[in-house]
C-alpha cells in the first residue's frame, strides 16, 4: 500500500500522473536535460551517488580555494577571501583605480542622493565605500528564495579585497546574516548594481524571515544601475538594459571567459547542499568576484567622467548622458556645456543630437535664458525628424516669438508649421488657437502702424 | 403617514397578488393560490403537464433580537445604535459571543440577514480593546472583497474616531499598486483579500506580513459554501499553510465562517480548516411573506419532447410584473443569456416617459463604474429590472427588491434559494418565479416541486487529500516555510514525509540538519491555479485578427472541447477550433457567427484498481421460502443482484468524434470523426453493477439492453449532479455493458448480450478525485429513486434530453427498457427511502 502510494506520488510529481497518455508523454519528454542533470544528481568526483545527508564537518568546503570556515555564535559560515593586487590590469583600467573613489559630491552626483548625512550620527560617520553583489537560489523573490552568497568589495591600500559570505547548508543562514552585519558595522557606504529593487529587498526579507534586521537596509546606497542608465543609455556602449556585464565590455574592455551562466548559479548551489563538491562553486565566486571587481571599476570610471567633464566636456555620447547627470544633480552651468558639445558632435547620430539639444533648449528655458533656448530649439528644427518631435519645437518657438522676441511674423510661421504637423484634435486644436489669435494680434498691429510713421 | 405606508405597501401586495394570478395562462391556477391566510409552508401542487407546476407560500417571520453581548465594545455599540441598530439578530449576537469567547464559529444565513455583524462585531470590538489586533478577511472574488469595503471603512472610521485613533482597513489584491502594499502591510487592521491572493502573493511573502500573522486573530471566511469541489479542496490546503504561517508567529486565529443554505455547513468549515466549530443556524432577521412559483414552459413538440423557449417564457413573467410597477431582478445562466433578456425587456417595457433606463443589463466584464451606479439605481428604484447572471447573487448590496425571476435552474437548490432571496423586503409581500429550461435537472426540479421545497439543500464536498492539490500545496508549504523532520501537514492521513520524500526525489526540496528546505529555483504558487486541479494548461489563441491569447483550459478537458471544429464559447462570442497543438499546448481559434455548439464524442474504459467499499444491496428474505415454514427465516440472497461500489479506477478516454448540438433546440445537426490520442486518469468512481441475470430477464433484444443501460446512466448523470452539488462536467459517466468497451458521449458499440454484468460508472471528472465518489455510494438508493422518478414523469414518448439522452442517439426503446430495468434494480436492492449520505 505504502508503495503504491509513493509511486502515484511519484507519477503525480513527475507530471506523468495526471493525463498525457504513453504515446503523449514520448513526443514531450521534458526538456531542461543539463540543467537538471546538474541539479540533481548528487554525486563525488568518481561519479558514485553520495549520501546528501552525510554529513560534513568542514562545511564540505575542502575543495574551495581560499575558503576558511567561521564558527561563530550563531552558527558556522564560510568566508572566502581574495584580494586583487593594485598593479592587475582589469580591462583598459588598473585595480588601482578603483581606490581613486571617494566619498564627495560627484558620487553624490552619481547616487542621485546626499550619500553623507549632514549631521552624522555620534560616533558613525559612513566613510567606507562597500561593494555588494549576492548571488541567489532564483529570481523569484518569496521566503523560499535565499541569498546564498553575499559578496562584498572594498578599496585597500593592498589592493581590492573581497570578501564572499557562502551559505554551507540551509541551518547556516542566521550565521551569515550576522556576519554580513558585523562586516558592515555602522560606516558603510552601500555601492550596488540593481541593489535597489534586488539584493537589498532580497536581504531585508532574508533578515525579517531569520530575525537578523540587516544592516544593508539601512546605511546609504549608491545604486549604480541607475547612474549607468543616464550615462550609456543612448550611447553604444549601453544597450538600453544596461547590463553590468554588458558595460564592463563596452566601457571597461573587460572580457570574461568561462564565466558562469546566470541560469546556472542556483543548480550549482543546490548540487553543492545535496552533497556535491564545492568545487562546482568555485566558477559562482569567481563570477561574484568579477561582478564586484567591475562594479568598482565602472563606479570609479563614472566618477572620473563626473569630475573631468565639470570642467570639459567629453566628446562622444557619453557627453549627453553626462548633461542628463549633471542636471539631475543640479550642476547647471557643466549641464548646458555638456549638452551643448553632444549636440554639436557631428560624428554623433542624429537622433542623439537632436535629444541633446532638446535637452539643452529645455534647460535652458528653465534657466530663463530664453535667447539661447530658441536657438537650440531651432537646431532640433534643423536636425529634423518625425513630427512629433519637433511638434514641440514649433511650440515653443511660436511662444519665444509671440511672446518675448514680438516678431509675430515669425510666431505664425512656426504655429502653422506646428499645426500642419499636430497629431491629434487636442495638439491640432491648440495651434489653432494660437494661429488665430496671432492672426488678430497682426491684424490690429498692421493698421496701427500706418498711423504711427504719420 | 404611517398610513400611506401601509396603503402603498399594501397596494404593492395587490399588485403582486394580481401578477401571480395571471402567471399561467390558464386562469384556473389564479385561483388556487393561496393567500395571506393560507397554510403557512404548503404549496399547491398543480399536477400534470401545467405551466405552474407548483406555488409555495412562505409565511413572514417577525425579528428577534437579543441583547449585545457583554464582549462587544462599549464605543461600538454607540456607533451601531446611531447607525439605527440598537440591538443585533439573535443569530448575530450569538455569532459574536463565539467569537468573541475565541470559538470557532459558522453562521448559515439567508440573503440579506445581516451577517457582515456577524464578524464585524467581534473584529472591531477586538481590535478597539486591542490596537495591535489583525483580522484576515477572505471573499471568493474581489468584487466582494470591494462591495464588504465601503461598509467596513464608515464603521471603522466611525468607530476609531470615537476612540481617537485610525482603525486600518484595506483590501489587498490584485489590483492594489505596488507603492500602497506596503503601507497596507505595516497599517491594515483588517485586511481583505481572496484565497488566490492569499496562495500566490500573501503565504510565499509571510516575512513581510509578519505583523499580520503575529497579530492575527480573526480570519473570516464569508460565502464559506462557494468553496466547494476543486476550488474547496484547493481552499483547505491554503488554510492548512496559513495555519503553519500564524503558528511559525506564535498566533492562534479564531475563524468566524459564514454560509448560505447548504446541508453541512459545520461538516465543510471543519474540513476546510481542521477545526471544530459552533454552528449558528437560526436566523433572527425579520421575513416579509413570499410566494415560490415553479413554471416550466409548455411543451411544442410532443414527440421531441421540445418546450417554448425558456427566455421567451421569462420574458413574459418579467413582464407581468414590470407593468405592475414591481422593482424585478431576473437571474440568467449565461452572459449571453442575460444580454438576451436584457434586449427583450427593453424593448417591451419602456418604463414611464423621461425615465432613465429603466431596465439595465449586469454581469462580469461590466466596467466597475457602470455597475456601481446599477447598484444605485436598484437601491434608489430609478432601475425597475436587473437582468443578471450569477454576479448579483452573491452579497453585493442592492436593496431588497420584490420580485426575483429565473431563467433556468441555477443548478443547486442552495443558489436558487440564495438568489430567491434577492427579493423579499423584511415587510411586505415578495415572490421568486423558476422557470425551467428543457435541461433534465430544470424538468426534475419543476415536476418534483416536494423534492425541491423540502429536501434539505445539497452538501458541500471537498476532497483536501487529492494528491495533486495536497503535493502542490506542500511544495508552496515548503518554499514558506522548511519542514521539520516529523512535522506533518495539516492534519492529512497522507503521509507528509512521503510526500517530501518524492518531492526530494525530484530535487523540489532537499533534507539536511532536520529540516527540509526549499531547492528549486522556483517561485510555486506561479504555477499553480486553485480553480484547477492540474497545472498543465492549453492557451486558446484567437487569430481571427493578429494572435492573442483569449484563455485557458486545463489538460483533462481540452482535448474534449478544443479538438479541430469545436466550438469554443467565450462571453457568448463563438470561435471555432481551426488547429490543435497538442506539444505547444495551444488551440488556434477563429472567430465565427454559427448557431450550434459541438459535443465530444469520448470512448471510455475504466478499470478498477480498488474497491473501498462494496455493498451488496440484495440480501433479503427470499419471501416464498419464508412463507410457509418458518417465521425467523434465514438472509438468502434475492436472485436478480445489484451491487453498488466506490473505489480507485483507471480511466483511459480517447475522443473519438463530436456531434453538432443546435442551441436552444439540443438538435443534433451533424458530426464528424476525430483522431486524437488517449488520455489517462487516476481518479475516484462509484459504480451501480447492472447483475447479468437482471440484464437477462428484461424481455428485450441486446441492443435495446444496452441503449436502456445508456439512457438509465444519463439520468443517473443528471440526478447525481443535482444530489452533488456539482456541475455538469465535475462528474463522468461511463458505461460497460459486459464487453469490455464503454464509452460517454454516445452508445458503447457492445450490445449486453447478458453474458457478463453491465456496469454504470459515475467518476470524478478530475485526477485524483475531489470527493464526490463516497457520498454517492451513500446515495445510491435516492440516486436510484429519484433516477427513476426523473424518466417516468418525463411527458416524452419515447425519450428526449431531459431524461434518457436525445433520441437519435440514444435508440427507441431506451426510456422503456431503462425503466423496465431501474424497477427491477430497485426491487432487488431492497431498502427504500433517502439514506443520508454522511
Amino acid at each position: 500500500m505504502a508503495s503504491s502510494s509513493l509511486s502515484r506520488l511519484r507519477d503525480i510529481a513527475r507530471g506523468t500522473g495526471a493525463s498525457p497518455s504513453p504515446t503523449d508523454a514520448r513526443v514531450e519528454t521534458p526538456a531542461p536535460g543539463g540543467v537538471r542533470e546538474l541539479t540533481y544528481a548528487p554525486v563525488d568526483e568518481e561519479g558514485l551517488p553520495l549520501d546528501p545527508r552525510l554529513a560534513r564537518p568542514d562545511g564540505g568546503i575542502g575543495d574551495l580555494p581560499g575558503a576558511r570556515l567561521d564558527t561563530t555564535a550563531h552558527g558556522p559560515c564560510v568566508v572566502v577571501e581574495h584580494l586583487y593586487e593594485p598593479d592587475h590590469h582589469h580591462g583598459r583600467l588598473r585595480v588601482e583605480a578603483c581606490g581613486t573613489v571617494c566619498l564627495d559630491d560627484t558620487l553624490d552626483l552619481l547616487a542621485g542622493r546626499e550619500l553623507r548625512p549632514r549631521q552624522p550620527r555620534l560616533g558613525a560617520a559612513p566613510t567606507r565605500l562597500v561593494y555588494f553583489d549576492l548571488e541567489t537560489t532564483g529570481l523569484s523573490g518569496g521566503a523560499g528564495m535565499l541569498a546564498f552568497l553575499a559578496g562584498v568589495g572594498e578599496w585597500t591600500p593592498a589592493g581590492f579585497r573581497t570578501t564572499q559570505f557562502l551559505l554551507p547548508s540551509f541551518a547556516a543562514e542566521r550565521a551569515l546574516l550576522h556576519a554580513l552585519n558585523a562586516y558592515l558595522g555602522d560606516d558603510a557606504v552601500l555601492v550596488t548594481y540593481n541593489g535597489r529593487t534586488f539584493d537589498v529587498p532580497v536581504m531585508e526579507l532574508r533578515g525579517e524571515m531569520q530575525r537578523v534586521p540587516q544592516v544593508v537596509c539601512d546605511v546609504p546606497h549608491l545604486d549604480m544601475l541607475h547612474a549607468a542608465r543616464r550615462l550609456w543609455r543612448m550611447s553604444e556602449e549601453g544597450d538600453r538594459s544596461c547590463k553590468l556585464t554588458h558595460l564592463e565590455e563596452s566601457v571597461l574592455g573587460v572580457g570574461r571567459v568561462g564565466d558562469v551562466g546566470g541560469f546556472e548559479i542556483p543548480a550549482r548551489f543546490f548540487q553543492f547542499v545535496r552533497g556535491g563538491s564545492a568545487a562546482v562553486l568555485e566558477p559562482v565566486l569567481m563570477h561574484n568576484r568579477l561582478d564586484l571587481l567591475s562594479l568598482a571599476a565602472l563606479t570609479a570610471h563614472a566618477q572620473q567622467l563626473v569630475r573631468d567633464g565639470r570642467d570639459t566636456p567629453p566628446s562622444g555620447a557619453t557627453a549627453f548622458g553626462l548633461g542628463a547627470l549633471y542636471e539631475r544633480g543640479g550642476w547647471i552651468d557643466p549641464a548646458i556645456a555638456c549638452f551643448r558639445a553632444a549636440a554639436a558632435d557631428h560624428w554623433q547620430t542624429r537622433d542623439l543630437r537632436r535629444a541633446a539639444a532638446r535637452s539643452l533648449a529645455r534647460l535652458l528655458r528653465r534657466q530663463r535664458r530664453f535667447a539661447e533656448a530658441a536657438e537650440a530649439w531651432q537646431q532640433v528644427l534643423q536636425l529634423g525628424g518625425r513630427p512629433q518631435v519637433l511638434r514641440e519645437a514649433r511650440e515653443a518657438l511660436a511662444i519665444h516669438h509671440e511672446h518675448r522676441g514680438g516678431q509675430l511674423e515669425e510666431a505664425r510661421r512656426h504655429a502653422e508649421a506646428g499645426a500642419a504637423q499636430a497629431i491629434g484634435r487636442g495638439e491640432r486644436e491648440d495651434f489653432t488657437r494660437r494661429l488665430t489669435r496671432l492672426e488678430r494680434k497682426l491684424a490690429r498691429a498692421t493698421p496701427v502702424a500706418p498711423l504711427w510713421n504719420d | 403617514m404611517s398610513g400611506t405606508v401601509a396603503r402603498l405597501s399594501g397596494n404593492k401586495d395587490q399588485a403582486l397578488q394580481d401578477a401571480l394570478g395571471h402567471l399561467a395562462p390558464d386562469s384556473r391556477t389564479a385561483a388556487t393560490l393561496p393567500g395571506g391566510d393560507g397554510a403557512p409552508g404548503t404549496h399547491v401542487e398543480v399536477s400534470g403537464d401545467k405551466v405552474v407546476t407548483a406555488v409555495r407560500h412562505i409565511p413572514a417571520q417577525a425579528a428577534r433580537h437579543a441583547p449585545w453581548p457583554a464582549d462587544v465594545e462599549a464605543r461600538l455599540v454607540e456607533a451601531l445604535t446611531a447607525r439605527g441598530i440598537e440591538q443585533p439578530y439573535s443569530h448575530q449576537a450569538e455569532a459574536m459571543t463565539h467569537a468573541l469567547a475565541g470559538r470557532h464559529v459558522v453562521v448559515v444565513t439567508p440573503t440579506a440577514s445581516g451577517k457582515t455583524l456577524c464578524y464585524n462585531g467581534a473584529v472591531l470590538s477586538t481590535v478597539l480593546r486591542e490596537p495591535g489586533a489583525r483580522a484576515l478577511y477572505l471573499f471568493p472574488t474581489k468584487a466582494l472583497a470591494q462591495d464588504q469595503l465601503a461598509e467596513l471603512q464608515g464603521l471603522a472610521q466611525i468607530v476609531g474616531a470615537a476612540a481617537q485613533r485610525e482603525i486600518g482597513v484595506f483590501t489587498y489584491d490584485g489590483d492594489t499598486p505596488a507603492d500602497a502594499r506596503r503601507a497596507i502591510r505595516a497599517r491594515a487592521n483588517v485586511v481583505l483579500s481572496n484565497p488566490d491572493m492569499l496562495h500566490a502573493g500573501v503565504l510565499p511573502h509571510h516575512p513581510r506580513w509578519a505583523r499580520l500573522f503575529e497579530n492575527l486573530r480573526y480570519i473570516v471566511i464569508d460565502e464559506l459554501h462557494a468553496y466547494r469541489g476543486v476550488f474547496g479542496s484547493h481552499l483547505a490546503n491554503v488554510l492548512r499553510r496559513l495555519q503553519r504561517i500564524c503558528r511559525h508567529y506564535g498566533s492562534d486565529p479564531t475563524f468566524i465562517c459564514t454560509s448560505a443554505t447548504i446541508a453541512n455547513p459545520q461538516a465543510l468549515a471543519e474540513q476546510l480548516t481542521e477545526q471544530p466549530f459552533s454552528l449558528v443556524a437560526e436566523s433572527g432577521a425579520p421575513r416579509g411573506e413570499k410566494f415560490f412559483v415553479l413554471l416550466n414552459p409548455p411543451v411544442v413538440n410532443q414527440a421531441l419532447g421540445i418546450r417554448r423557449s425558456y427566455l421567451s417564457e421569462a420574458r413574459r413573467v418579467a413582464l407581468e410584473f414590470l407593468r405592475r410597477n414591481l422593482q424585478l431582478i431576473v437571474f440568467a445562466q449565461s452572459r449571453l443569456a442575460t444580454e438576451i433578456l436584457t434586449t427583450y425587456l427593453k424593448d417591451a417595457f419602456q418604463g414611464p416617459p423621461g425615465a432613465t433606463d429603466a431596465v439595465r443589463g449586469y454581469r462580469g466584464g461590466y466596467l466597475p463604474l457602470r455597475r456601481r451606479e446599477i447598484e444605485r439605481g436598484l437601491r434608489e428604484g430609478d432601475v425597475r429590472a436587473v437582468v443578471s447572471t450569477n454576479a448579483l447573487e452573491l452579497g453585493i448590496d442592492i436593496g431588497a427588491l420584490d420580485v426575483c425571476v429565473m431563467a433556468g435552474y441555477p443548478g443547486t437548490i442552495a443558489s436558487t434559494w440564495q438568489r430567491a432571496g434577492r427579493a423579499g423586503r423584511r415587510s411586505g409581500r415578495s415572490a421568486a418565479v423558476l422557470v425551467a429550461s428543457s435541461a433534465p435537472l430544470d424538468q426534475f426540479i419543476v415536476r418534483h416541486p416536494t423534492y425541491f421545497f423540502d429536501a434539505s439543500p445539497e452538501h458541500a464536498l471537498i476532497n483536501p487529500e487529492n494528491l495533486h492539490v495536497l503535493l502542490s500545496h506542500v511544495k508552496c508549504a515548503a518554499f514558506e516555510l522548511p519542514f521539520q523532520d516529523g512535522e506533518r501537514f495539516g492534519r492529512t492521513p497522507v503521509s507528509t514525509e512521503e510526500v517530501l520524500q518524492v518531492l526530494g526525489e525530484e530535487g523540489f526540496v532537499h533534507a539536511a540538519d532536520g529540516q527540509w528546505n526549499w531547492t528549486h529555483e522556483s517561485y510555486p504558487a506561479d504555477a499553480i491555479s486553485l480553480r484547477a486541479i492540474t497545472s498543465d494548461n492549453f492557451v486558446i489563441v484567437d487569430t481571427t485578427e493578429g494572435s492573442r491569447v483569449i484563455g485557458e483550459t486545463d489538460y483533462t478537458s481540452a482535448l474534449s472541447t478544443l479538438h479541430e471544429k469545436a466550438i469554443y464559447i467565450l462571453e457568448g462570442a463563438l470561435f471555432q477550433v481551426e488547429r490543435l497543438d497538442i506539444e505547444g499546448r495551444k488551440a488556434y481559434v477563429r472567430s465565427v457567427e454559427c448557431d450550434y455548439y459541438t459535443d465530444a464524442i469520448t470512448y471510455t474504459k475504466v478499470n478498477v484498481l480498488e474497491e473501498a467499499e462494496t455493498s451488496l444491496g440484495e440480501v433479503g428474505l427470499r419471501a416464498t421460502d419464508v412463507g410457509d415454514s418458518s417465521v425467523d427465516g434465514t438472509l438468502v440472497p434475492l436472485p436478480n443482484r445489484s451491487a453498488r461500489s466506490h473505489g480507485d479506477v483507471h480511466v483511459v478516454s480517447r475522443v473519438v468524434g463530436f456531434k453538432k448540438i443546435r442551441f436552444y433546440t439540443n438538435e443534433n445537426v451533424g458530426s464528424g470523426d476525430l483522431d486524437l490520442p488517449e488520455q489517462q486518469m487516476h481518479t475516484t468512481s462509484y459504480w451501480l453493477t447492472v447483475p447479468r441475470a437482471v440484464l437477462l430477464e428484461v424481455p428485450w433484444a441486446p441492443d435495446d439492453r444496452r441503449d436502456g443501460v445508456s439512457g438509465m446512466a444519463h439520468a443517473m448523470r443528471s440526478i447525481a449532479q443535482l444530489l452533488l452539488m456539482c456541475d455538469r462536467r465535475d462528474l463522468g459517466v461511463s458505461i460497460d455493458t459486459g464487453t469490455g468497451e464503454a464509452a460517454v458521449g454516445g452508445r458503447p458499440p457492445a450490445p449486453a448480450t447478458g453474458d457478463a454484468d453491465a456496469h454504470v460508472f459515475l467518476y470524478d471528472n478530475y485526477p485524483g478525485g475531489i470527493g464526490f465518489s463516497a457520498p454517492l455510494f451513500r446515495m445510491h438508493d435516492a440516486l436510484l429513486t429519484q433516477t427513476r422518478q426523473l424518466i417516468e414523469s418525463c411527458p416524452c414518448e419515447v425519450g428526449c434530453p431531459s431524461c434518457v439522452g436525445p433520441m437519435g442517439d440514444i435508440g427507441p426503446r431506451a426510456k422503456r427498457v431503462a425503466l423496465d430495468l431501474l424497477a427491477r434494480l430497485q426491487a432487488a436492492s431492497g431498502s427504500t427511502g433517502d439514506e443520508v449520505p454522511f
